[in-house]
């Protein structure tokens, strides 16, 4: 089982997805429409990294003025925040490759996306994140808050770079293994995205998805260790609960922690967690086709 | 399922660093809101777009997330506290 899980990890970190990039048409100020930038995408990474490359390749066709890098898959913007491989596995058309997306620099949908100020605003988020999965599991975010710059730099910098090895080497010093404090069982952070239309047309990603992000118990009361099916199936009832379709009936979901990186901290302690983790870093579709079954 | 329609978060809004001191520091908010509700309350109160918000003296969760879940992961002695500043608070 050690060895899987190392495999998994392994796998995580260098999975990339191809890019089929497009300019936005209203944004082409040459007689030409420029051929389209194919790249890879960390699936643990974000577009905004992808960005960089694009306004090189694109630049010489861009009108003047100032650019704010913005992605788009079906005329759906999409978010920042949330990693490429999430944001595939949740939205693309079944095996899409490369994933056609147009990219735009200009009219940042300040309505549908949180505010971009830069990159600066990416990793103060992941940052962010970082904090609150080390406040779940520690009951305090002060390993983080307490980073060295040159540490949290170099742990940036492995994250845009996918670079699993440097990661852990930092992030091991954050000690993030779940403990139990006061009457709080020990919790691991969990984001749970799930798509609940089939293929076809979305109107917005309100509308086809829902999302939750919070700390989940990785033992019952009794002190049994809890499966990812278990938590998997208490989430969705509560996200059916406050939606308009009662239960998710597309089998795309997508699960990641705050930090989706977080699980490689946390694992090594506690076999209590093992469950969760493993699990949630591994076949989710396949555990997925065992919830449906039980679901419907 | 009812849901919980009519159910309310007391929420503790805690100025953090130079930010203005609310006359009322405590709100109910409905559960069924999402965080970024609590965001645009601040902004309105203390008159300025730009407001940091966190919970625990150290992270802003998900805007999206909703408030009954932060209340249950978060909150304590039967309210949520929020702390809020108008500059970055806890790095």
């Amino acid at each position: 089982m050690v060895a899987s899980e190392k495999a998994i990890k392994e796998a995580n970190w260098a999975g990339q997805i191809p890019l089929k990039l497009v300019l936005a048409s209203n944004e082409i100020t040459s007689l030409d429409t420029p051929s389209p930038l194919y790249a890879l995408a960390f699936r643990l990474g974000y577009l905004p990294t992808v960005a960089a490359q694009a306004l090189e390749f694109f630049q010489e066709v861009l009108p003047p003025g100032s650019n704010t890098p913005w992605f788009e898959y079906k005329r759906i913007p999409l978010p920042w925040q949330i990693p490429v491989g999430v944001l595939y596995d949740l939205l693309a058309s079944e095996n899409e490759q490369p994933w056609h997306l147009t990219v735009h620099f200009r009219s940042f949908p300040s309505d549908t996306l949180l505010r971009w100020d830069g990159d600066i605003t990416l990793r103060a988020a992941f940052f962010n994140s970082l904090k609150e999965a080390a406040y779940i599991c520690q009951g305090s975010a002060r390993s983080v808050m307490d980073m060295a710059l040159q540490a949290q730099n170099d742990l940036w910098s492995a994250v845009t770079a996918g670079d699993a090895e440097q990661y852990a080497s930092i992030s091991s010093s954050l000690n993030m293994s779940p403990k139990a404090r006061g009457e709080r069982r020990p919790s691991v952070p969990l984001r749970l995205y799930v798509r609940h239309t089939h293929g076809g047309y979305m109107a917005s990603l309100n509308s086809a998805t829902q999302y939750t992000s919070r700390p989940v118990e990785t033992v019952t009361e009794s002190g049994r260790s809890r499966t990812l099916q278990e938590v998997l199936l208490a989430l969705l009832s509560d996200l059916g609960g406050g939606a308009a379709s009662a239960e998710p009936e597309s089998s795309n979901t997508s699960t990641s922690q705050p930090i989706s990186t977080l699980e490689k901290d946390a694992d090594a302690e506690g076999e209590a967690t093992g469950d969760v983790h493993r699990a949630a870093s591994s076949a989710i579709d396949e555990t997925w086709q065992s919830l449906s079954s039980v679901h419907s | 399922m009812t849901d919980s329609k009519g159910k309310q978060v007391i929420v503790w809004l805690r100025a953090t660093g130079d930010a203005p001191i609310l006359k009322q520091q405590k709100v109910k908010i409905s559960a069924n809101e999402k965080f970024s509700k609590i965001v645009e309350v601040l902004r309105t109160k203390t008159k300025s777009e730009q407001v940091f918000v966190y919970l625990k003296e150290s992270f802003c969760p998900s805007l999206d997330e909703k408030i009954s879940v932060l209340y249950e992961a978060y909150g304590s002695e039967g309210r949520l506290t929020v702390n809020y500043a108008n500059a970055p608070a806890w790095g």
